[in-house]
């Protein structure tokens, strides 16, 4: 066959080739076979050039690996290949060492080739790339054959371009499509996660990308914040935010104009990381809403496609794409973000209704009573219970003020989940309303079983702020919502242990801004978060409580004063009696005193004369006995009714003390009462009355006496103290202490625990003390006895003035 | 032996004085009235007036005042079953004040003071 007839048969085949279906990448494969075969040589290769015009990259291959194909770069301008971008002719080469660059083939698949020819490729001036065919042998072609060969190179030139053109078509008609349905998906979109999720996925499907990030601007800050991305997680995690005008994203969003960035690398001005970056290309563009940039999409290292004509880099094509996909999302980012907050703004009208209504039930269940329990119990069962808050367990803690302590009160919910769901659907199955529920009677017996009652009790906190969020609620008074109660520092072992929940919120009880207490409560069953609008809701019941708890405070305050008031009243006319009978007494003193001398005195010269034992001697103790009753009672009954000036006068305190314990001498030895004195004579006499001040110590040694079942004894006392200025004098009986509930009203006039007596002794004993400057006081140790102190002062206003008088 | 003069209304009262203070080795005098008692005076001497204050006629201030223009040194024991005139004992210049009691221990005592 002539090489005219061969080279049209070629030619024939090529045109074939060319109009074949087939994709580009195999038409090319095809030719590279045909003229390998045809031409006898070792490989033919074609390569083209990537968008960049920077690289040639091997498309098609005959003869070599075809692992190679896509995945080798010749830089232009480097070895014989690369020298087209310069000479646009053919080259041929004997020298197999320049054919190609240094490593860039393995060497056993060149080792054989002597002679080298590389054709380009042209679309006019346009350089689109390069055949080359290697041969065996050396110069194997003539003039001719290379003539042939440019013009076989016309014609893959020709398929080529024509591929792009076709190619482009059709891309841009399914970018369109893709534009089309994009917007088509973004306007129904149901949420603003979504619709930020689903622009990314499209940006990506679009311009695919090693990653794609969309942040949108939060006005507030005037940060950028990520709300969407794929790929580079660990970037994402580090930068969440980037300040409008910083880096490359913040520069977009600023002009609201699009970056387009080869290699970020070499941009150290825009970012100062930027070496560090895990990318190095980069298309940003805006998202523009009504003239303001709202946020903006990035995407990072465009992906080396299927498509020939795309390189690894993005260009204007992908920038113009991008752009018209961010301004469709931009409208919709807009619309669904107001859709949303309508939405959110409905829900949250709805869901404030519904809050208002329960708290309304809440409330006029709690004005039925004005029992504390009750209205307690009201509040944790309207937090538990599902038409109230529907919390699974609450808790109550109250503040003591006195011991600044923290202390359970009741705890309402289910112990196990079984249990949770027996009652839930119980009172579900019975159809009570909310306000039934609050209504209905504590029910005590399961109240006092209740296995969260008994934590709640247990629960007890100092209220300090080291002692953590529960005195942290009480002392800062805001909620706290506990998400990791096992690892929070801020939660103590023994809570978190008792409570055995890792998920807990602890709100304060507010009542005119002073906490009154917590209530505590989780979701230790159904394990539902405790959400913000959870909190929020618990917040504003919380306060509402606290004010009913706070009001049943001042109800039982208000109704101890009116108690305290009756009893008041109650004394006041007792001491009105007391002071006609007072009154009355004085008048008929003498009547019955002077009897009374009489009867006591005769009495008394009887006892002398049987002077022993016998039924006779003890008739006549009791006749003795009581008239002394009588007159003491006589005594303290004028005392009190009347106001008895003080008749001061310099006496000595000691010598007092042993004129009054001569009455008490022969009771102490009947009863084996141990008496021991010790008197200070360093107290210089000094102004008192000595009658009073002999009532008072008559008053106190009764009481002491009396108290000495036998055997006892009693210690009397007297010492200067307070630089010599006070007079103290003590009575320590052994008569087993006064019971704590009596301790404190031992003082107050009318109380007694005696049967006979009336109660005035020892009121009548502080007045004359005070009375004189002085002050009485107790110390009292139940089990063994009391000490009465009495302090009187020796500088009392006359005694240093008036040295000599009396 | 020191002679006492009583003057009580009471009989039971002026007996049972005589008898104790008789044994603590007094001798005594006693008087109904404020006019008896001053009659008395004016013949017998006395060392020690315990005197009433509540008395028939006379009562027992105005004859503290009156025996105390005339001896001034002669010291005068109020016992009586007021409390409440305790307070002008000072201004009526008697020596001391007691309330009366079946137990005279205390009457027994002042009178020993006075005289010792």
């Amino acid at each position: 066959m002539d090489i005219e007839k061969i080279q049209v048969k070629i030619l024939q085949q090529i045109v074939k080739i060319a109009n074949a279906k087939p994709d580009l990448k195999t038409r090319l494969s095809k030719i590279a076979n045909l003229i390998k075969d045809d031409f006898n040589v070792a490989v033919c290769s074609i390569y083209l050039a990537d968008d960049t015009r920077n690289f040639l990259i091997l498309r098609a291959t005959t003869g070599l690996d075809q692992s190679l194909v896509d995945n080798v770069q010749v830089p232009i301008g480097e070895g014989l290949t690369g020298e087209f971008a310069r000479e646009k002719k053919a080259i041929a080469s004997d020298d197999p060492q320049r054919i190609f660059p240094k490593d860039f083939l393995p060497k056993k698949d060149l080792q054989n080739i002597k002679f080298s020819i590389s054709i380009p490729l042209f679309d006019e001036e346009d350089f689109l790339g390069v055949m080359d065919l290697l041969s065996t042998e050396q110069n194997p072609f003539d003039s001719k054959t290379v003539e042939f060969l440019e013009s076989i190179a016309n014609q893959v030139s020709g398929i080529i371009r024509n591929a792009k053109i076709i190619y482009e078509a059709n891309h841009s008609l399914s970018e369109l499509t893709k534009l089309n349905e994009i917007g088509k998906a973004l306007n129904s979109a149901s949420s603003l996660d979504s619709l930020l999720n689903l622009i990314v996925k499209t940006s990506l499907e679009l311009i695919p990308a090693r990653g794609c990030i969309l942040r949108l601007l939060n006005k507030e800050t005037n940060l950028l914040e990520i709300k969407a991305s794929s790929g580079f997680e660990e970037f994402v995690r580090r930068t969440p935010t980037i300040e409008l005008g910083q880096s490359v994203a913040g520069i977009v969003g600023k002009e609201k104009t699009p970056l387009l960035i080869h290699d970020i690398r070499d941009e150290t001005s825009l970012t100062p990381t930027s070496r560090d970056l895990p990318f190095t290309s980069i298309l940003c563009v805006p998202l523009i809403s009504k003239d303001e940039a709202i946020g903006t999409i990035g995407l990072l290292d465009k992906l080396k496609g299927e498509r020939i004509e795309v390189g690894s880099i993005f260009n204007q094509k992908d920038l113009r794409l991008l752009a018209t996909l961010a301004s469709q999302a931009a409208i919709a980012v807009e619309r669904t973000f107001y859709y949303e907050n309508m939405q959110k703004l409905a829900k949250e009208k709805e869901l404030k209704i519904r809050e208002l209504s329960i708290l309304h039930e809440i409330s006029n269940a709690m004005r039925s009573t004005t029992n504390l329990n009750r209205r307690l119990y009201m509040v944790l069962t309207a937090v538990t219970i599902g038409d109230g808050l529907g919390f699974n367990r609450a808790f109550l803690l109250m503040v003591n003020e006195k011991a600044n302590v923290l202390q359970g009160m009741m705890g309402v919910g289910p112990a196990s989940a079984e249990e949770a769901g027996k009652i839930w659907s119980g009172l579900h199955k019975e159809g009570k309303t909310l306000t039934d529920i609050l209504l209905a009677k504590i029910p005590m017996d399961e109240l006092s079983k209740s296995k969260v009652n008994e934590i709640a009790k247990s629960l007890r906190v100092q209220i300090t702020p080291e002692t953590g969020i529960l005195a942290r609620t009480v002392l800062e008074k805001k909620p706290f919502n506990i998400t990791n109660a096992s690892q929070d520092p801020e939660v103590s072992k023994d809570i978190a242990a008792k409570l055995n929940t890792n998920h807990f919120a602890s709100v304060p009880l507010l009542a005119r801004d002073k906490a009154l207490g917590v209530l505590l409560v989780d979701n230790v069953f159904n394990k539902k978060p405790i959400t913000e609008s959870d909190l929020n809701f618990l917040v504003m019941f919380a306060n509402q409580a606290g004010l009913a708890i706070e009001s049943t405070r001042l109800y039982s305050y208000l109704e101890e004063t009116n108690e305290e008031l009756k009893r008041t009243q109650q004394r006041l006319v007792e001491s009105e009696k007391l002071a006609a009978l007072g009154e009355m007494a004085a008048g008929v003193a003498h009547e019955i005193r002077n009897p009374l001398v009489s009867i006591g005195g005769f009495a008394r010269r009887l006892q002398q004369k049987l002077n022993g034992t016998g039924t006779e001697a003890k008739y006549l103790n009791i006749i003795i006995r009581e008239v002394k009753r009588l007159e003491k009672i006589l005594q303290d009954v004028l005392y009190f009714s009347k106001e008895s000036p003080l008749l001061l006068s310099k006496n000595n305190i000691n010598e007092i003390i042993e004129d009054t314990l001569l009455f008490f001498e022969s009771e102490a030895k009947e009863k084996n009462i141990t008496m021991k004195v010790s008197l200070d004579k360093q107290i210089p006499p000094f102004l008192l009355d000595s009658q009073q001040i002999k009532q008072v110590l008559i008053n106190l040694l009764t009481n002491s006496v009396q108290a000495i079942e036998k055997n006892g004894k009693l210690d009397i006392k007297s010492f200067l103290k307070n630089n010599n200025s006070v007079a103290g004098v003590e009575i320590t009986d052994t008569g087993g202490g006064i019971p704590v509930d009596v301790l404190d009203n031992i003082f107050n006039p009318f109380f007694t625990t005696k049967n006979t007596g009336t109660g005035l002794g020892l009121a009548l004993t502080r007045k004359i003390v005070e009375k004189h400057g002085g002050q009485i006081k107790i110390r009292n140790k139940i089990g063994e006895g009391v000490t009465f102190e009495i302090d009187l002062p020796i500088d009392s206003i006359d005694s240093q003035d008036k040295p000599s008088e009396v | 032996m020191p002679r006492i003069l009583v003057i009580d209304d009471e009989e039971n009262i002026r007996l049972l004085y005589e008898i104790e203070l008789k044994e603590e080795g007094y001798e005594i005098i006693t008087a109904a009235t404020a006019e008896e008692a001053l009659k008395i005076l004016e013949t017998s001497e006395v060392d020690l007036i315990t005197l009433d204050i509540r008395l028939p006629g006379m009562n027992g201030i105005e004859f503290l005042r009156k025996v105390k223009e005339k001896k001034r040194e002669l010291p005068v024991l109020m016992c009586t079953a007021y409390d409440d005139y305790k307070q002008d004992f000072g201004v009526w210049a008697s020596e001391a004040y007691i309330v009366k009691s079946s137990d005279l221990a205390e009457l027994k005592t002042r009178i020993k003071e006075f005289l010792k």
